[in-house]
Formats: structure tokens, sequence, C-alpha cells
């Protein structure tokens, strides 16, 4: 027996399924778990090994028979099924621990980008409190540019030329230019 | 202040809308994930769309914060007597003039403008009384309304402000959350590979169930089969025996024998009859 027999589930299916509670990847670990549980189903739906035979009951067989039948089958071993597909899952364990790897750098550093903002704005005075100018200063994000993007007065985006008008601004001024108005 | 004039209305997007500078852009993290998400989100996005980054602005180590502390914007008046004189006037003339101090100064004050004529009492004068029964009669009668009106908005305005604030404040706390979740989530990710693996281990082993049933199942069979020739064998032989045996005697049975026999069992049959 090249291989180590299967004899007992080490996966912690109750932990894996509270991880899993809210994960919106629910429904293919449900999935994932029922294929699984088909799989053990098979595996328990036979004996651990075959029932012993009898061999008294068979006393009436005449020796000859009933001696070569014992000899052979106790002397043949069942061959057990070559796993030729378990390294597979090694190799692939190995390829997703540096991908979770990579997820998990990308989680610490958004939190301690979440970190960094939110002690800017534990540090920001009440904004009811500010002047425009500390305003701008705080969040910047609302300080005009009027130099890298320029709007249209009054500077809501209703009033602002959308993808589609700029497009249709640049095939009429193609039309100009080839003098087709 | 200004600033609430920026986030007026409760839209807070219109504002974020209006513009964004270029040069508060922290530096995108390179060869992650979050370099699409930030690209996607923060450099591409229309000014309007962008996220609202804040900036920590530290005051310079001259600022005096102790004599001169950030001033707090006054939301509501200072106490007044008669509606519109300041508290704070009999408080600075009480220590010069006492309790009845301020009425003395003011009455007096409007006894001389009487009697000098700076004030004329011509045939106006009644309506300056009129005008103010009218005020009197408006603030009793609307006051309350009129004021709550303007309270009401400020408060409103101060809400939205805080408001916002605290929701920005409390996004960031659910993306930490959130993050942690993930991570926490993301380690149950080798058990995954282990039920993989096992999912392996668990087909070969029912194919091995299989094949030992099948070899148990086939051997049982033919020893049945065994047994079973056996049976027949021996029942055929007993009943063959049987058959030859049967046909010897009738066949060794003459016919005189017979006739004797017959005889035999009349006179049997007269002997019972006799005795009945």
């Amino acid at each position: 027996m090249a291989t180590k027999r299967f004899l007992k589930s080490s996966v912690n299916w109750a932990a894996l399924a509270e991880r899993m509670a809210d994960s919106p990847q629910k429904p293919e670990f449900l999935a994932f778990k029922a294929k699984c549980d088909s799989y053990f189903q098979k595996v328990a739906a036979l004996p651990d090994e075959p029932p012993k035979i009898d061999w008294k009951q068979y006393k009436s067989v005449s020796p000859e028979i009933l001696d070569s039948f014992q000899k052979q089958y106790e002397s043949f071993k069942v061959p057990y099924p070559e796993d030729k597909y378990s390294h597979i899952y090694d190799s692939a364990a190995e390829e997703s621990k540096v991908t979770v790897e990579k997820f998990q750098a990308f989680c610490r550093l958004g939190i301690s980008r979440a970190n960094e903002h939110l002690a800017i704005w534990k540090a920001m005075p009440p904004i009811e409190s500010m002047s425009l100018g500390e305003f701008g200063e705080w969040l910047p994000t609302f300080l005009p540019d009027f130099v890298e993007r320029p709007t249209f007065w009054p500077h809501t985006p209703e009033f602002q030329l959308t993808e589609q008008d700029e497009e249709e601004w640049r095939q009429k001024l193609a039309g100009i230019e080839k003098g087709e108005h | 202040m200004l600033a609430r004039q920026l986030l007026r209305a409760g839209n807070l997007r219109h504002t974020s809308r209006v513009f964004s500078s270029s040069q508060v852009t922290p530096p995108a993290p390179s060869q992650s994930p979050l370099e699409a998400a930030y690209k996607k989100y923060v450099v591409d996005a229309k000014p309007w769309e962008k996220p609202v980054i804040p900036v920590m602005v530290t005051e310079g180590p001259e600022r005096d914060e102790k004599n001169f502390p950030r001033p707090t914007i006054k939301l509501h008046a200072d106490p007044c007597r008669f509606l519109f004189i300041p508290e704070s006037w009999f408080d600075m003339l009480y220590n010069k003039l006492g309790v009845t101090g301020p009425y003395t100064l003011g009455g007096g004050y409007i006894m001389y403008l009487f009697s000098k004529e700076i004030w004329v009492m011509d045939h106006d004068l009644p309506y300056v009384a009129c005008l103010f029964t009218v005020l009197a009669g408006t603030y009793y009668k609307y006051g309350d309304l009129i004021a709550r009106y303007f309270i009401d908005n400020m408060e409103r305005e101060e809400n939205i402000m805080k408001n916002w604030k605290l929701k920005n404040m409390q996004a960031h706390e659910d993306n930490i959350k959130m993050f942690e979740k993930e991570i926490w989530r993301s380690e149950s990710q080798k058990e995954i590979f282990v039920a993989k693996k096992e999912n392996v281990l668990m087909q070969l082993e029912a194919e091995y169930r299989r094949r030992a049933n099948e070899v148990y199942q086939q051997v049982k069979r033919r020893l049945d089969y065994q047994l079973q020739i056996q049976t027949i064998d021996r029942r055929i032989a007993h009943k063959h025996m049987v058959n030859w045996i049967i046909d010897n005697v009738k066949k060794s049975i003459t016919p005189q024998q017979e006739k004797e026999s017959l005889k035999k069992c009349f006179a049997d049959l007269q002997s019972l009859a006799a005795k009945a």
C-alpha cells in the first residue's frame, strides 16, 4: 500500500462554516461542501474491510476445492488505487499561500490607510467652527482646481459636459475641419 | 461660517463634486490589487466622484494655544435684558452706579435729549410708542415661532456637518472591521486545500472498498455455487438409490408370492369380519 488510507476527515467543517457565514462566496462554499459530503457518503456506504468468509459453512464442499479457494482468497491482496492527483493539491496549496499572503498584505495596507485617515478625522476641529480656508486645508478634495480640471459655472455636475457631450463636440469639430458643416 | 455654505442644503455630494487638487493625492502603492482600485476610484475618477481624503494640518511651533485658543463659533446670542440690551452692559455699570445705575443713565440720557430738544417732541412721537407696541405684540405672539425657525435651521446645518464627519469616520471603522474579517476568513484557505486533497483520498478509498467488496462477493458466489452443486448431487444420488431399490424389490416379487399374499389378505379380512 503506497499511499496512506483515508480513515477520518481532518477538516473542521464547523469552523469553516463559521468563517464563511456571511461571505459573498457562501454558495460556492456550500456547493463544495456538498461535493465533499457526496464523496464521504460513497466511502461510508461500504464497510472498511469486507466481511470474513465463514469457511466452516462450506464443509460439504470437497476439501480440495475449498482449500484452493481459501488459499487463493487469503493470499490475494486487493490492489489500492494509485494516488496520482493529491500532489497537485500540495503544489496548489503552496501557490495559494502566496496569493493569500498578497491578499492579506492588501488588507493590512487598507487597514493602515484607514487608520491614518481616521487619525486625521479625529484630529480635525469641528467643521462647523472652521473657516473656509481651514476647510480647504483639512479637506483638499473640495478645493477648486481651476488649472487641472476647469469646470463651468456654477460648478455643479448638472452644468458640466458629460463624456457624451464631449464626444458629440469632438465629432462636430472633426466635421467642421473636413468642411462638412 | 463659510464652510457651512459649502456643506449647505444637506447634499454633500454637491460640494464633493466641485473640484479636487491633484497635489494632495497620496502616491499609489505599486504591484498590489489596491493599485487598480486606487487608479479607478482616485486617479481616474471625476472630480465629484473622488473620495474624501483628509490631510493632517499641524499648527506652527510659534502658535500659542494657551493664550490664544481656537475661536469657537457662537451658536446662541448672549443673554439680554429687555430683549435687546446685553446683560454685560448692566454688569459693567453695576460697580460704578449700582443696581439702578443703568436705568438712571438711560433715563437721564433720554431726559437730556428731550430737555435740550435734540429729540424733538413733534406730532410723530406717538408713532414711536405705537411702533414699540406693535414690536412687543409681534414678539409675544410670534417670537417663539420665528426664533424656532432660525434655531432649527442653524441646528440642522450643524447636524449635517457633524453627521457627515461621523459618517466618514464610521466608514473608515467599517472598512477596518471588514478588512480584519477578510484576513480572518482568508486564513481558512489552507483548510480548503486539505479538504480538496482529502477528496482525492476519499475517492481512492471508495474505489479500494468497492474492489475489496467485489472480490468478496465473487468468491462467495462461487463458493455458494459449489455448495449448491454438492447438495443437488447428493439429492439426485439419494433419489436414484431409492428408485433403484424399489424397482429391484418389485422385480423380485413372483406371481406365486403375489397370490399367496392375496390369499393371506382375504383370510385376515374374514377373521376381522368374524370378530366384528
